[in-house]
């Protein structure tokens, strides 16, 4: 579906995605990790036409992302937002109905089937109970399920989210991650997420890319990428790579600086001050 | 469905309150006009005089409080009005103008084109000043703002040069009135009014996605620098025609909106019609308020769109729950 | 690119649309011809007077033809109902501003913001106007109304003043009553040398004062006085303090502003203004302010006289 050779691009003042190249195929739950600045925001910046321009070849259906236009685009890919400005107090079905725009001209209003696909959307994402409620009064984890509602009613192929969770609480994390599961099992949706939390990716992503400064460290299934020498040398930080005693996936435990040495390692991980 | 019962209520009063507002002025209140008189200077009085302010009433009623919403809708912002983004301030100065330069005041459309070529004049200054930044909101804003107190200090300057009557005559213009409009006029701007309100209803959803930001609003398909830019350009011309009819009404552009979205909701394409609809009846009972409550001696409008309004406003702050 | 492409292309619709926009606009200005200057109709009813067959221009550029009918007029100004009633026809005003004087007519409100409405119930068959005090727009908007309204000019001099009063004699059927009291008035108004630098004090604050061009300064030239602010080019200037300072005026005239003049007076006392003559001298006077601000011939005549009094 993706595919990304030789990418590089930024801003203006500076390039930040430098010469990376991976591929996205139909169906798959990838996660995007990294630190901070390591140019996972760019990279969805770049492939939803925020950014303008860059070079190499960026793909999407075998198409240059440059050749699409925006509101064909948003017919494809839809993004879900960690926070969105909110100026006005609309209802939750309204703001969820703004998903059907890439597909209403201006002289169009809502068909049944619109009305059709935003009720589907706002069901497999609980929403339902929420409809009459304005969205400037939900809590995080019912708008985090709105913004959801509402990139689905999109009618997406591929489905990007900039850490849908880091802000939310482990009861939400577990809801929203499931239901993402969801989608991508029984609804075939393919799915790019950017996930802080380095065990919520282990768990739910089939594959995973970490980032390091504009380039791609390590791709591959989260046993490949979570190890504790890839973590070390891209986080700069101490950490201990265990099994998860239910699903058997890798699991992530950060070791307490003051414990470093203790912890059988005499020297500190490169890069560390 | 709530809004629809909304609207035709509100259709229904604006009807009412023309109908009522013929019959209401200094020489006196009396219906005899709907069964057809046949004393002629009530005739007049009614055709006249009165039809017309009405009929001019309701027109810039109607696109001041629908550029207003739009604007607060694009800017993001509550308290945008259709003056913030400088097109006032090129008005005025353009209806100064006429004060010193003789040979401009000579026709009776002298105040209402210069009021209209002004407000154009300062449209293209930000429209070309904010392409550069991909019309910004903040570009947008802080364009209008300064563009709006260099003319205010050009006038200013005017002044300082002008007779007293000529400067009491133009602050007459400043504070708004429909005191001497004619048929001609409102045939004029009827056309571009009209065509401008039914576009940005027909952009209602646009709006919509505006207000989620620009980010979003591009992956939802929407290009936010084009559709800003192009509905700037169609609130200024609905603005510049209401201004170049009756002079600067505030308040209308300002409050309709407001107080529409805590009824209908901030949904665009109920706001814009329930606020059309207000800001009409709204103006028109002012203007009516305007030729009657001191006779014979006559009120600017816009001092009774200011007072009544912001007492008004004042009372739904107090009782407001979200602030 | 095929992303500027589309960015280009959707500009060029929005030009158009703009430029559309813009076209109909100004076609529709256009198309609308502004109403052409029609002159309007007059009766030759037969005044009982003066049967002068002839027409006189106003301020617009609109002639009427003479005779005309005057039994039921509206004044739009203080200084055309004094001039009325200098004329003894006071009795004709059917409807005046709220700041006409002395008669009983309705009042149709104030100059700039008149009522429409009163003034066509009153049916009146004759609107006096003044071009500098009653909007361009009244007047459009009575004359579309199919209401005769004659519009003076300016009063920026004692001919202008004494002109208008032809005027009014004419426009009333008072041709000989307006040269009889003329008369006596023109042989008063000889023309005495300069004596003394007068200043005349219009307002505190701005400090306004009248600059050439102005009747008030041919009423201190009149009276023998020179005008320290004749070399204005603005007609109604304020002065800077330190002009006046150097100018030194041998008399100050304070045009009464009720409360105010006695603001007036104290300004006077402050201690940077204890140098100038008048001050010194105590030539400080107060003028009433009607005779100043109505121009009529009895009230020019007035202040001259009272002006060659003080200045003697």
């Amino acid at each position: 579906m993706l595919k990304i050779s030789n990418l590089s691009s930024g801003y203006q003042t500076k390039e930040v995605i430098k010469d990376i190249s991976f591929t996205v195929n139909q169906g798959e739950f990838v996660g995007v990790i990294g630190p901070n600045g390591s140019g996972k925001t760019t990279l969805f910046r770049t492939i939803t036409k925020i950014i303008p321009g860059y070079t190499g070849n960026l793909l999407y259906k075998e198409k240059e992302i440059r050749d699409w236009s925006v509101k064909t685009l948003a017919r494809e890919i839809a993004v879900v937002p960690q926070f969105l400005l909110m100026a006005f107090p609309f209802k939750v079905y309204d703001f969820v109905a703004l998903g059907r725009t890439p597909y209403l001209g201006r002289f169009e209003m809502i068909s049944g089937r619109d009305k059709e696909v935003i009720k589907g959307a706002m069901d497999i994402t609980g929403c339902s109970g929420l409809r009459e409620r304005m969205v400037t009064e939900l809590s995080g984890g019912e708008l985090q399920r709105v913004f959801l509602a509402q990139a689905l009613a999109q009618e997406p192929k591929l489905l990007l989210l900039d850490e849908p969770t880091s802000h939310l609480d482990i009861g939400h994390q577990v809801e929203i991650l499931h239901l993402l599961k969801q989608l991508n099992k029984e609804n075939g949706l393919t799915i790019v997420v950017i996930l802080h939390d380095l065990n919520t990716a282990g768990e739910y992503c089939n594959r995973l890319i970490l980032m390091e400064e504009g380039k791609i460290y390590k791709s591959g299934s989260p046993v490949e990428v979570l190890t504790y020498q890839n973590i070390e040398a891209v986080y700069k930080t101490v950490v201990v790579v265990k099994d998860n005693p239910i699903s058997g996936n890798p699991y992530v435990i950060p070791v307490p600086k003051d414990r470093w040495e203790t912890n059988g390692r005499t020297e500190e991980p490169e890069g560390t001050a | 469905m709530n809004k629809i019962l909304i609207i035709s209520l509100l259709l229904v009063v604006l009807v009412g309150v023309v109908i009522i507002c013929l019959g209401i002025g200094p020489t006196g209140i009396s219906y005899k006009y709907l069964t057809g008189t046949d004393n002629d200077t009530e005739s007049k009085i009614i055709y006249e005089v009165r039809l017309p302010r009405i009929l001019g009433a309701l027109l810039v009623g109607l696109g001041l409080a629908v550029a207003g919403a739009v604007l607060q809708a694009i800017l993001r912002n509550p308290l945008a009005e259709p003056y913030t983004l400088g097109i006032s301030g090129g008005a005025v100065l353009g209806v100064a103008l006429c004060l010193i330069v003789p040979f401009l005041a000579v026709t009776k459309f002298s105040f209402p084109l210069m009021a209209f070529l002004g407000a154009l004049v300062s449209v293209i200054i930000v429209y070309v000043i904010t392409s550069r930044h991909r019309f910004s909101v903040s570009s947008l804003v802080l364009s209008g703002v300064i563009l709006s107190f260099i003319c205010s200090s050009l006038v200013l300057l005017i002044f300082s040069v002008s007779k007293p009557t000529e400067i009491q005559s133009m602050l007459f213009f400043l504070m708004g009135s429909f005191a001497t409009i004619d048929y001609p006029i409102i045939k004029v701007i009827t056309i571009p009014l009209i065509a401008g309100v039914l576009t940005l209803v027909f952009f209602s959803r646009d709006i919509d996605v505006l207000t989620l930001g620009d980010e979003k609003a591009s992956h939802l398909g929407i290009a936010p620098h084009r559709v800003r830019a192009f509905l700037f350009i169609i609130t200024s011309v609905i603005t510049g025609c209401c201004v170049a009819v009756s002079g600067m009404i505030g308040f209308v552009g300002l409050m309709i909106p407001h107080i529409m979205r805590s009824i209908v909701g901030p949904k665009s394409r109920n706001l814009f019609i329930a606020s059309a609809l207000s800001g009409a009846i709204f103006l028109v009972v002012s203007d009516t308020l305007a030729r009657s409550v001191i006779a014979p001696a006559e009120l600017p409008v816009g001092v009774i769109t200011g007072i009544v309004g912001g007492v008004f406003f004042i009372g739904m702050l107090i009782n407001a729950k979200n602030i | 690119m095929s992303d500027t492409k589309e960015l280009r292309n959707l500009r060029t619709k929005e030009q158009l649309v703009l430029g559309f926009v813009l076209l109909i606009v100004c076609i529709a200005l256009v198309g609308c011809p502004p109403q052409k200057n029609q002159a309007t109709p007059v009766p030759v009813s037969v005044q009982k007077m003066d049967v002068v067959v002839n027409s006189i221009t106003d301020a617009t550029g609109i002639s009427f033809t003479l005779p005309i009918t005057s039994q039921r007029i509206i004044s739009l100004a203080p200084a055309i109902t004094e001039n009325i009633k200098i004329l003894n026809a006071q009795d004709r005003i059917v409807g005046r501003t709220d700041f006409c004087t002395g008669i009983s007519a309705t009042s149709i409100g104030n100059l700039l913001e008149p009522s429409i409405e009163k003034m066509v119930e009153l049916k009146p068959d004759l609107v006096l106007a003044t071009k500098d005090g009653n909007r361009p727009q009244i007047v459009e908007k009575l004359r579309s109304l199919g209401i005769t309204v004659f519009v003076f000019g300016e009063t920026n001099s004692w001919e202008d003043i004494e002109n208008n009063f032809r005027l009014f004699g004419k426009l009333l059927g008072k041709i000989r009553l307006s040269e009889e009291i003329l008369n006596p008035i023109q042989n008063e108004l000889v023309h005495y040398e300069s004596m003394y630098k007068v200043f005349i004090q219009l307002n505190v604050t701005p400090l306004m004062t009248a600059g050439q061009n102005t009747f008030i300064d041919e009423i201190i030239d009149y009276a023998g006085g020179y005008n320290i602010a004749a070399d204005s080019i603005l007609p109604w200037p304020t002065l800077n303090v330190e002009e006046i300072i150097q100018r030194n005026p041998d008399v100050i005239i304070i045009s009464d502003m009720g409360q105010i003049t006695e603001q007036a007076k104290q300004m006077w006392q402050q201690e940077r203004f204890s140098v100038v003559s008048a001050v010194k001298n105590k030539r400080i006077y107060v003028m009433d302010s009607d005779s100043l601000c109505q121009p009529t011939p009895i009230n020019f005549i007035k202040a001259v006289r009272q002006m060659r009094e003080w200045l003697k």
